[in-house]
């Protein structure tokens, strides 16, 4: 890929950002408002233009990103450290058990539904990762196995309390599965920063490594690395992020398999560049895609619902021309 | 001198079936020997052994002077190079990066300039620089091989375990390969080599060892093809000769 669409790639936060703090309809702030909060600080805004932009869309803004950036640089980690392209983060039962979590708060009022998605996501996913494990080794098929038996079980759980919940607690659990981040503000996006920013520290750093675990256990033991110890670091760091995310922004499907693909198809398969990358673009994309769900049409479209919907069909598409080249 | 390798009464168990039991063992430091041997004889679980690949074994093996439960994995990376029997890529990774993995022994977290360096001087050094830029995952099964060739070397090991390197190749690749071995051998690497094709074993071979039912014989160096255990292995075959080479055939 040439240097500029890579340069562009890794700049776009900035302009997509700045450029979604325009969109949405309102009467208290205009487009010449943002424009000069942008421009100029120490401008005067009316209380209400202040809140609408800095208390409203930036949270929202920003958490959209992380949760973008998140999934999809955890997805790419996942396909490689699994060696599989079909993989996406949520293959370790996160989402399910994150929504049995939010679920089971949200009937017995026992707790907010942060926490126990959170609890729930990142234990479905240890859950998995402890059941596969065997001697030492994981093998990448019984962990595969192990997350949809974990998938199954999270999920049978959830239809238990949707069953034994009144209608109105079960809207708010369909509403939370469907994922969205209508109900962003700060706090939750503070929530999801620290584990995110951990999480994508890690992935950074162990970049470089994830190429060598893409080339097979014995390669990478040949060549000096302990490949059940690196992806136990590298597994728990994005599933972490991700139970951060999805606690707060409930399940965006196929975002996290999708985004990496496309990028790989750009700048290749080399994680060095794939996971900055991911996260950039990825943050950006979900930007976009969030700006889109508010502004598109007068109600709001769940996020989840659309990501899926715009993403599996692209998806078919890339199978049908498979210019990733995975079955060559 | 001190053998690159020495096995002590080495022995492997997979969950159902004993691969290697009671093997004894003292490889020349400085040769090729080749591990002969039948499909599921033993051969690929002794180099993998020897490889430090697979725990939990009994008997000893000591390579390079040091028993090999007592090296560090990524000094021991740096000492020895491994190149496996099925390699199936995932993504299509560039030549360059296939053979930059090779050097994680080396690396803190991101490969730097003596890395990139190692790569380019393994890539003149095997004469592949016309693959360099191309996707490993589109190249031919000969071209292959000579990548992952290069990412073994890429560290430039002491000792160097190549599991059947010609599998899959044809036969002007099988001999490329093993030519390609013969030239790391002057140039001081100690290799040791599991073959299944008695004529590339006796021809490229310094020593030649048996592999049979788990157990290592040491070949004779004149007509191994008469000892008993070749007999057993092989039970049908016949030889032509031609001045002063020997060739197996196939009854």
């Amino acid at each position: 890929m040439n240097r500029g669409v890579r340069t562009i790639l890794y700049v776009l936060p900035l302009p997509v950002i700045a450029g979604a703090l325009f969109a949405g309809s309102s009467s208290v702030v205009s487009a010449a408002d943002v424009w000069r909060a942008l421009t100029e600080p120490s401008a005067p805004l009316t209380d209400a233009a202040r809140t609408v932009l800095f208390d409203v869309r930036l949270p929202r803004i920003l958490l959209a990103f992380i949760t973008g950036a998140i999934l999809s640089s955890s997805g790419a980690a996942m396909q490689a450290v699994f060696r599989n392209p079909l993989v996406d983060p949520y293959v370790l039962g996160l989402s399910s058990g994150a929504a049995f979590g939010a679920a089971l708060a949200a009937a017995t009022g026992f707790s907010p539904m942060l926490l126990p998605a959170f609890l729930f996501g990142a234990g479905a996913t240890a859950l998995s990762a402890a059941a596969a494990s065997k001697r030492g080794r994981i093998s990448v098929v019984s962990l595969i196995l192990a997350g949809i038996v974990v998938n199954g079980i999270f999920t049978a759980a959830l239809t238990v309390v949707q069953y034994m919940s009144d209608p109105f607690t079960l809207q708010t659990i369909v509403q939370w599965t469907m994922g969205g981040f209508q109900t962003a503000g700060w706090e939750k996006t503070a929530l999801a920063a620290g584990p995110a920013a951990a999480g994508a520290g890690v992935l950074l750093l162990y970049r470089w490594r994830l190429n060598v675990l893409a080339m097979g256990d014995d390669e990478a033991r040949s060549s000096g690395l302990h490949p059940v110890r690196e992806k136990l670091i590298i597994l728990s760091a994005a599933g972490l992020a991700c139970a951060a995310g999805v606690a707060v922004a409930g399940i965006i499907g196929f975002y996290g398999l999708i985004v990496p693909h496309l990028l790989r198809m750009t700048a290749g398969p080399d994680h060095r560049r794939l996971v900055p990358l991911s996260m950039t673009a990825g943050g950006s994309f979900l930007v976009l895609i969030d700006t889109l769900s508010r502004t598109l049409m007068p109600y709001e479209l769940p996020i989840g619902v659309f990501t899926m919907l715009l993403g599996a069909p692209l998806f078919l598409l890339l199978i049908r021309r498979n210019d990733a080249g995975w079955d060559r | 001198m001190t053998p690159a390798l020495r096995l002590t009464g080495v022995s492997f168990s997979y969950p159902h079936h004993a691969a290697v039991e009671n093997a004894s063992a003292e490889i020349p430091a400085g040769k090729l020997t080749v591990l002969f041997g039948r499909n599921g004889s033993g051969k690929s679980t002794l180099l993998r052994l020897c490889g430090k690949l697979l725990d939990g074994y009994g008997g000893e093996i000591e390579c390079l002077g040091t028993e090999l439960r007592q090296w560090e994995r990524g000094a021991f990376a740096r000492s020895v190079g491994y190149l496996g029997q099925f390699h199936t890529p995932v993504f299509p990774f560039r030549v360059e990066e296939v053979i930059l993995t090779g050097r994680a022994g080396h690396v803190r977290f991101l490969p730097v300039r003596a890395d990139h360096d190692a790569v380019e001087s393994v890539i003149d050094e095997l004469g592949i620089g016309a693959l360099r830029g191309r996707v490993y995952s589109e190249l031919s099964g000969g071209e292959q091989q000579l990548v992952l060739l290069a990412r073994a070397l890429v560290n430039r090991p002491a000792l160097l375990l190549l599991d059947e390197p010609t599998n899959h190749l044809d036969f002007a690749n099988q001999s490329r390969i093993l030519t390609e071995a013969r030239a790391l051998v002057r140039r001081g690497i100690t290799i040791i080599c599991a073959l299944h094709d008695p004529n590339m074993a006796f021809q490229f071979g310094d020593e030649v060892h048996f592999v049979h039912r788990g157990s290592l014989v040491r070949a004779a160096s004149e007509r191994p093809w008469e000892s008993a255990v070749f007999r057993e292995m092989v039970p049908s075959f016949t030889t032509v000769t031609d001045g002063a080479r020997t060739v197996i055939v196939p009854k």
